[in-house]
């Protein structure tokens, strides 16, 4: 049950963009599915087709897993009308724009993660500073609480890098799960 | 709320075991016993003994004359390292732990021989919380646990193989569950943590029996949604003040501005509002009672107008059908991470009138005790601040503002316990001055946004004290400062004892009316974890888990330690 040695922790700010997907891109329909919608360009509000609707937020929702959301797809176009294609294309339309809305969040996230961590690695390196100038005659009591601090400062600035990490996975995580949604989808497409 | 951070930890144990399964005689606490918890004292049946957990052991075999004698019976390893915070669940002389990863053991609780363990398989998964668990469930045949890729679990109790398993939420999204659930009646109920950029808190009720779902409440309401107070949404009412009393230094009309634009309209999604700590059910009325965290992003209010209903906040649910009953926010529009972490208690206390009603006790990392009318959510009364406050609720600048409490409290998630006969709740606490500060920068398409970060002062003392607030009318009876700041849990018992942790090592017995200490021991690592007491063959028993914690650099360990006369 030994746990393998955990990476150095960071000691600088993280990167401008520290995340592997691309900063601000949108996903587009084309992106996540190959082949063209049936739908005519204004004939896309998925909104005002209340079924749709619900199916686009339970399977785009982040609780819900691919899984989950495979299913639901499924009980939804064996229930589906003649419409049937028509109103999978809406779900793709939504499926997108629910995810890109995700997305935006996410992103917000990393850059707040960001700048935090220009704030940490700021304060880290005062907190250092501090404990490295203190004259050797101070108490060392004194000295045993700089360190602490700045063991607090170091830990900050990890657990930033961490939430960090924890957000590019959830970018890069819901392009996949788009993907496999619209597979999906497309299966019940040509399920006819 | 900040948690231990581990990303895809999993990894490193992506096994199940099944280790040193041993005969055993078949037990099973029904639901009339898991009711009765808290009035008897050989089983400590919940993570917080009685469902309504007060962490009230009800025996007066351990008293402030006789606790010195309290010795270590046993010490059992578990050979898991991490932040080790669970409160050891004890049925007919049988003990049931989890560790950080995922890990159940079961121990025969007379000689800490193990009697099997299992491991929930954990893929690689981001974990959002950190690696740690707080405890399991009991019912029937069966124990309950909470895993950290987000699923429940149960297991057979004699035997630790699983009987069902079933997903809360998509753990690649990083869900994770680090909580102890509770039972109620057929259903077992458990929140969700790590609520921040996307992802709302949740709270959801699951049939014992197969694992289904019963019910899902969002600790966010969306627009248009209607609140128990009449109100909609999740901008509430604008409250300028914190319990009517203290002002929030907010902008309201910049706020309102801001919603009106219709340029936020969005922010609830951005969530916020875990659940982190196990909830407290009244059987009686079957409701449970949940402690919410902080709103997301944490610091920058500016993108989310509005009270941000229902972070930082206290709520009751209707725990058949999860329906809200009515909530009360101690912090609205919080951008000081001063949520409410710290499970509910539920115990009687007086009105106004000195009437004593059904009530609901919390700590907040406010510094402050709360007391509730239980039925309706009123606040019946504030304590006195049990840890200093200075410049409380200013609102953080871009030189950095000097604040107390800091950003982990007053209390933390630290379980805080209730005692009847001596009418006081005790609370541990953290005394950590900070800096909160942030800047506005300009991103991309020319917008300027806000970012920031709280931090401890250099040079600045930090300590903690353990706090014993007189709930019939706020005052503090008594406060014992610790070396280091506190996280880890209180419990009291009818014998005047209170038992705490220290992240120095240090585990002690205070007298409950005096708050003198009357027994300590040198655990070798933090003992960061809330105590329990159980008796075995009538004889009685008090463990903790020590482990220490991350979070606070306390040293870390791997043993629960088991104390008797």
């Amino acid at each position: 049950m030994a746990a393998a040695a955990p990476p150095p922790p960071p000691t600088g700010p993280l990167a401008e963009w520290p995340c592997q997907a691309r900063a601000a891109q949108d996903l587009t329909l084309a992106s996540i599915y190959s082949k063209p919608l049936t739908l005519p360009a204004g004939s896309q509000d998925w909104q005002a087709d209340s079924p749709v609707k619900a199916l686009v937020n339970f399977i785009a929702a982040p609780e819900n897993g691919p899984e989950q959301g495979r299913a639901r797809i499924a009980a939804f176009g064996a229930a589906a009308g003649p419409d049937r294609e028509a109103r999978l294309d809406l779900t793709l339309v939504g499926l997108v724009v629910r995810t890109n809305e995700f997305r935006g969040i996410v992103a917000y996230g990393v850059r707040e993660k960001v700048q935090k961590s220009e704030f940490l690695a700021g304060f880290l390196t005062d907190a250092r500073k501090a404990v490295e100038n203190l004259p050797a005659k101070e108490a060392p009591a004194m000295r045993e609480m700089l360190e602490k601090d700045r063991l607090a400062k170091a830990h900050a600035l990890g657990e930033n890098a961490e939430d960090a990490a924890l957000l590019c996975h959830r970018l890069d995580y819901t392009e996949s799960k788009a993907k496999s949604l619209a597979d999906a989808i497309g299966e019940q497409i040509e399920a006819k | 709320m900040s948690q231990t951070k581990n990303f895809f930890a999993g990894v490193l144990f992506a096994t199940t075991a099944m280790i040193g399964v041993s005969a055993m005689p078949a037990r099973a606490a029904d639901w009339t016993a898991i009711m009765g918890a808290g009035s008897q004292s050989a089983n400590w049946l919940n993570y917080g003994g009685d469902l309504g957990q007060m962490r009230y052991w009800p025996s007066k075999a351990l008293t402030p004359e006789n606790v010195a004698q309290l010795k270590v019976k046993w010490i059992f390893q578990t050979g898991v390292l991490g932040s080790f915070e669970t409160t050891p669940l004890v049925e007919d002389g049988v003990m049931y732990a989890t560790t950080p990863y995922n890990h159940v053991f079961a121990i025969d609780a007379r000689s800490g021989k193990q009697m099997w363990h299992y491991q929930q398989k954990l893929a690689a998964v981001p974990l959002c919380c950190g690696p740690n668990n707080r405890g399991v469930a009991l019912l029937g045949d069966n124990v309950f646990m909470a895993t950290l890729d987000a699923s429940l679990v149960a297991l057979d109790k004699k035997t630790g193989e699983k009987i069902w398993e079933t997903q809360v939420a998509d753990p690649q999204m990083g869900y994770s569950l680090t909580m102890a659930p509770v039972v109620y009646k057929d259903k077992l109920i458990v929140g969700m943590g790590g609520a921040e950029y996307g992802i709302r808190g949740m709270i959801s009720a699951y049939n014992v029996k197969d694992g289904s779902l019963a019910w899902r409440w969002f600790t966010v309401p969306e627009p248009g949604e209607k609140q128990p107070d009449g109100t909609t949404g999740w901008e509430g009412v604008y409250a300028e003040k914190a319990d009517g009393m203290n002002t929030l230094n907010r902008d309201i009309a910049a706020e309102k501005v801001n919603a009106a634009s219709g340029k936020y309209d969005d922010a609830w999604k951005r969530g916020g509002a875990s659940n982190w700590m196990t909830n407290s059910i009244d059987a009686k009325t079957g409701m449970v009672f949940a402690t919410l965290g902080n709103p997301s992003p944490d610091l920058d209010g500016s993108i989310r107008p509005g009270d941000n209903r229902w972070s930082d906040s206290l709520v009751a649910l209707d725990a058949n059908t999860g329906k809200m009953v009515w909530g009360y926010q101690y912090v609205p529009h919080d951008v000081w991470d001063l949520d409410a972490v710290s499970p509910p208690i539920l115990a009687d206390v007086p009105d106004e009138q000195g009437k004593m009603v059904p009530g609901v006790i919390t700590g907040g990392k406010t510094g402050w005790t709360y007391v509730h009318d239980r039925a309706s959510g009123k606040l019946l009364r504030r304590s006195a601040n049990m840890i200093p406050h200075e410049n409380l609720f200013a609102q953080p600048t871009e030189e950095g503002v000097r604040m107390l409490p800091g950003a982990n409290g007053g209390v933390e998630w630290s379980p805080g316990a209730y005692n009847p006969d001596t009418k006081m709740s005790y609370f541990v606490n953290l005394h950590q001055p900070m800096n909160y500060a942030v800047k506005h920068t300009s991103w991309d398409k020319g917008r300027l946004w806000l970012a920031g970060a709280f931090t401890s002062i250099p040079g600045e003392q930090q300590w903690g004290n353990i706090c014993a607030v007189d709930t019939t009318n706020g005052k503090i009876a008594w406060s014992t400062k610790t070396e280091n700041p506190m996280i880890s849990g209180a419990m009291t018992t009818a014998g005047g004892l209170v038992f705490a942790g220290e992240g120095n090592g240090a585990f002690s017995a205070l007298d409950a009316k005096t708050g003198k200490i009357v027994w300590s021991f040198q655990a070798g690592a933090g003992v960061n974890s809330a105590p329990m007491a159980f008796e075995v063959d009538g004889k009685p028993y008090v463990a903790v888990a020590v482990g220490g914690n991350f979070q606070l650099n306390y040293k870390l360990g791997d043993a629960i330690m088991v104390f008797g006369l």
